[in-house]
C-alpha cells in the first residue's frame, strides 16, 4: 500500500557488531535491542483486534464446515439451499472480521502519519508571504496551493498566488489546510 | 546476499498473479467438452400385494368387488417428475380420485380417503398412522419411495416401492411385497410370501438387468394330501401363446422314476418358488425341501374346491413383472336372505410386482435419444397384457415415446431436462459466478494497493 | 537475509501466498466436481465445501497481504516518529531529514 506523503527512504543501517542483524524494513536510527524487537512484534492492532478478527474467522470456518457437512448429506434441493445460505452467512461474519481487521489497522497507520507530522514541523517556521497578498501559496513542483503555515510548505521556498495564477496553472486546493 | 524489501514485495507479487493465471487458465483447460452426452429416463415401481376379486350372483349389474393391498407405487423421471402412493386396503385410483373429484362437480368439500398417503416432487415426506396400518410416502430429487405396512415388521406384511439414482447416475428400480402370515378364512394359510421385481439400470450403457422372485415359505391347507406319482410323465406340452402361430408336439421323454414315488403326503409342508413346488418328504432330512411335481398338487388343490394357476414372470421392453399365483375359490351360499344368496367366488392373486426403468442416453449434438444396445425383452410380452392384475393398475408407466424414441427432441422437451437434472450450462454458470467472486476479491486487495486508500496530500 | 529470518519477517505475506493457492485449488477442485455431475442435488455440495471455501481463503490471503503492507507502513512511520522524539531528527530546509547515522537520498 503506497503511503501519501513521500518522505525519503531511510536507508538501512549497518549490522550491528553483536552479529544479531536487524531486518531490512526497520528504520536505521532504532537503536537498542528493545527498540527492535518493539518494532519486530507490534503491529497497528490491539489484543482486542486481533481477538475480533481470529473469532470471526474461527467461526465462519467452523459455520462452513458445518454447512458443508450437512449439505452433503441431503438429498432434497430444499434443504440443501438452506444449507447453502448458511455458508454463505459463515463466509460473510468470517469477511465482516477481516474487513475490521484492516479498517482497524488502517486507523492507526493514519493517526502514525499525523504524529510524524506533528513531530517533524513542530518547531518549522511557517512560510512568509508578502504583506497584502492573498495568503495563498505554493511550492515547486507542487499542483496544490495551500496556506503559509500548512506543514506541506513548512521550511519550503514558496511563492505567492492569485486567483488569477491559480486557474491559469490549474491548481487544486489542499486537503490538509483548505 | 540478501534480498532488499522491497524486491522480496515484487517478487511476491509476481509470484501470486503467476498462481492467479494458472489457476484461470488451468480450470479453461480442463473445463468439459461444449457438448456432452446426457441422459433421460422414466422408472416406475409398483407393488400391490394382494389383488382380490369377490363376486356373487346378489351383486348388482353383477359388478366384481376388487381391491388389493397393501399397495405402494414410486415413479421417477428425468424431467423431475416424483410421486409415490401408498395405501391400504388400496380401493383404485378411481375410488381415491372421487372425492376431488366430487367436489369440483357439486362445490362442497369431500373428506378424502383416509387410508391414503401420497406424494409428488418438492412435497415434504408424509405418512399416516392408524390401529395396525403405517402408511409413508416421499418425493425426493433423487428417491421416490413408498411403504404400506400391516401390522408390525415382525408379524404383519407390507408392500414398499422405490426408484432412486445411483451413485453412477444409473437408476433402480424395486417393487416388493413380503406377507409373514396370511390366513384365507379355515380354507387355507400362507406364510413367508415374498415377490419382488427389480431393475437396475447401468448407468453408462443403460444396460438392464432384471431380477424377479415368487416365493411362498409354508402352504397350509388342513386336510391337503397330495399323491406322488411314481414316475415323470412321458410327454411335455409346449404351448405356443402366440396366436395364428401352430402348436408344436409335445416333447417326448422317458419316464423316470421319483423318489419316495406312490406314496400320498398328508397335509404336507408345502413350499413354492418361482414356478414349482417344494414339499418336505417324509423320511428325509428335517427342513430339507424338494421340488415335487406341480400335477399332483394342484390337483389336490382341486380336490379342496381350490384351483391355483400361476402366471410366470414376464420381461417387458424396459422392466419386469414377477411371477404372480392365483387361489380361486368358492365360499358356500348362505342360508336363504332376501339380501345376499348364492355361491360367492373369490379369488387371491399374489405376486405381479411390477418394476421397469426406460433408459436412455440423449446426445446433446443432435438431440436423438439413442436407447441401449441389447436392451431387446426376452419375450417381447406388452405389460398391459399381463392378466391377473399383474400389471400396474393407476399408475401406467407410460413415457412419451417422441421423448425417448429415435426422434430430435422439441425445444419445450429439451428446456425440461433442466427442470431437476441440471444441464451442464446452469448450475456451472452458478459456480463460475462463485469462481468470479474469489477472483475479483483478489483484484479489489490488488488495486487497494496500488491506489492506496489514504486522502492524497500533494 | 537468511531464510529463516525471511519466513519470520515476511510470515504474512507467505501466509497470505499460501492461502490463495489453497483458495485458487479449492475452486478448481469444485469446478471440476460440479462438471461431473449434472444433478443440482450433487452439485450443491461442491459449491458450499469447494467454492464458498475458496472465497473464503481467497478473502484470508488478500486481508493477509494488506495486513503485511499496513504493518510495513506502520513500522517505517513508528520509527520516524521515534528517530525525531527520542533521536533528535531534525528537518533540513529542504525537507530531508538529518541525523546522526542516516542519510536522506
Amino acid at each position: 500500500m503506497t503511503t501519501a506523503v513521500r518522505e525519503p527512504h531511510i536507508r538501512r543501517a549497518q549490522p550491528r557488531a553483536s552479529g544479531r542483524r536487524a531486518p531490512a524494513n526497520v528504520a536505521a536510527s532504532q537503536r537498542g535491542t528493545d527498540l527492535g524487537v518493539r518494532l519486530l512484534n507490534r503491529g497497528p492492532w490491539r489484543k482486542r483486534d486481533r481477538t475480533i478478527v481470529v473469532g470471526g474467522c474461527a467461526l465462519g470456518l467452523f459455520g462452513l464446515g458445518i454447512c458443508s457437512w450437512g449439505g452433503g448429506g441431503e438429498v432434497d434441493l430444499s434443504d440443501q439451499l438452506h444449507w447453502l445460505v448458511g455458508g454463505i452467512v459463515s463466509v460473510a461474519l468470517s469477511s465482516l472480521g477481516l474487513a475490521y481487521w484492516l479498517l482497524s489497522g488502517l486507523r492507526t497507520v493514519r493517526l502514525e502519519t499525523a504524529g510524524v507530522f506533528g513531530a517533524v514541523t513542530a518547531n518549522r517556521a511557517p512560510a512568509t508571504v508578502a504583506a497584502g497578498s492573498a495568503g495563498l501559496v505554493t511550492a515547486a513542483g507542487m499542483v496544490r496551493y495551500h496556506r503559509p503555515e500548512c506543514p506541506l510548505v513548512a521550511g519550503k521556498t514558496v511563492r505567492e498566488l492569485d486567483a488569477a495564477t491559480i486557474a491559469a496553472e490549474g491548481l487544486r486546493v489542499c486537503g490538509a489546510c483548505g | 546476499m540478501s534480498i532488499p524489501f522491497r524486491r522480496w514485495r515484487r517478487l511476491a507479487l509476481k509470484a501470486g498473479a503467476s498462481a492467479l493465471a494458472l489457476g484461470a487458465c488451468a480450470s479453461l483447460v480442463m473445463a468439459p467438452p461444449a457438448h456432452a452426452a446426457d441422459r433421460s429416463f422414466d422408472a416406475v415401481a409398483s407393488a400391490y400385494g394382494i389383488n382380490n376379486g369377490i363376486s356373487n350372483p346378489s351383486f348388482p349389474l353383477s359388478l366384481v368387488l376388487t381391491g388389493s393391498g397393501p399397495a405402494s407405487s414410486a415413479h421417477l423421471t428425468s424431467l423431475g417428475g416424483s410421486d409415490a402412493f401408498a395405501s391400504f386396503p388400496y380401493p383404485g385410483d378411481t375410488l381415491v380420485g372421487a372425492p376431488g373429484l366430487l367436489s369440483g362437480v357439486f362445490g362442497f368439500s369431500f373428506p378424502n380417503y383416509p387410508l391414503y398417503v401420497a406424494t409428488s416432487a418438492g412435497d415434504d415426506p408424509r405418512s399416516a398412522n392408524y390401529p395396525g396400518i403405517t402408511l409413508s410416502s416421499r418425493s425426493d430429487a433423487l428417491v421416490s419411495e413408498s411403504r404400506a405396512l400391516v401390522g408390525t415388521d415382525v408379524s404383519g406384511f407390507d408392500s414398499t416401492s422405490r426408484v432412486a439414482v445411483d451413485g453412477d447416475d444409473g437408476v433402480t428400480s424395486q417393487a416388493q411385497t413380503v406377507f409373514k402370515t396370511l390366513q384365507f378364512g379355515n380354507v387355507f394359510s400362507l406364510s413367508g410370501v415374498q415377490s419382488l421385481a427389480k431393475v437396475v439400470a447401468d448407468g453408462t450403457s443403460g444396460a438392464l438387468t432384471r431380477t424377479s422372485e415368487l416365493s411362498i415359505g409354508a402352504i397350509d391347507v388342513p386336510g391337503l394330501r397330495i399323491v406322488v406319482p411314481k414316475q415323470t410323465p412321458g410327454t411335455v406340452p409346449l404351448p405356443i401363446p402366440v396366436p395364428g402361430v401352430g402348436q408344436v408336439p409335445p416333447l417326448q421323454f422317458p419316464p423316470m422314476p421319483i423318489p419316495d414315488g406312490g406314496q400320498t403326503l398328508n397335509a404336507p409342508e408345502l413350499g413354492f418358488t418361482d414356478g414349482a413346488f417344494t414339499a418336505t418328504l417324509p423320511g428325509q432330512p428335517q427342513g430339507r425341501r424338494y421340488v415335487i411335481p406341480t400335477g399332483p398338487v394342484l390337483e389336490a388343490f382341486a380336490a379342496h374346491g381350490m384351483q391355483v394357476t400361476f402366471q410366470r414372470a414376464a420381461d417387458t421392453k424396459h422392466g419386469v413383472v414377477a411371477p404372480a399365483i392365483t387361489f380361486s375359490t368358492d365360499f358356500p351360499a348362505p342360508p336363504g336372505n332376501p339380501y345376499y344368496n348364492g355361491v360367492t367366488h373369490a379369488t387371491y392373486t399374489l405376486g405381479g410386482a411390477f418394476a421397469e426403468v426406460a433408459y436412455d442416453v440423449v446426445n446433446t449434438d443432435t438431440n436423438v435419444t439413442t436407447p441401449p444396445a441389447g436392451d431387446a425383452p426376452t419375450n417381447g410380452i406388452d405389460a398391459a397384457a399381463i392378466p391377473g392384475g399383474a400389471s400396474a393398475p393407476g399408475l401406467v408407466p407410460s413415457t412419451n415415446p417422441a421423448a425417448l424414441g429415435q426422434v430430435a427432441l422439441s425445444p419445450v422437451e429439451r428446456a425440461n431436462f433442466v427442470a431437476l437434472r441440471s444441464s451442464t450450462a446452469d448450475t456451472q454458470d452458478l459456480y463460475l459466478v462463485v469462481m468470479a467472486i474469489g477472483i475479483a476479491v483478489l483484484v479489489m486487495g490488488t488495486v487497494l494497493r496500488r491506489l492506496g486508500v489514504l486522502r492524497p496530500w500533494m | 537475509m537468511d531464510v529463516m529470518t525471511a519466513l519470520r519477517t515476511h510470515w504474512d505475506r507467505i501466509a497470505a501466498i499460501a492461502a490463495v493457492v489453497v483458495g485458487l485449488v479449492s475452486l478448481l477442485l469444485g469446478y471440476l466436481g460440479v462438471s461431473d455431475t449434472e444433478y443440482v442435488v450433487k452439485q450443491i455440495p461442491y459449491v458450499i465445501s469447494n467454492g464458498l471455501f475458496g472465497i473464503f481463503m481467497l478473502g484470508v490471503g488478500t486481508a493477509l497481504w494488506l495486513s503485511a503492507d499496513l504493518r510495513d507502513e506502520w513500522r517505517e512511520l513508528r520509527a520516524l516518529r521515534i528517530a525525531v522524539n527520542e533521536h533528535g531528527m531534525t528537518v533540513r530546509a529542504d525537507g530531508r531529514l538529518d541525523a546522526e547515522g542516516v542519510v536522506g537520498r
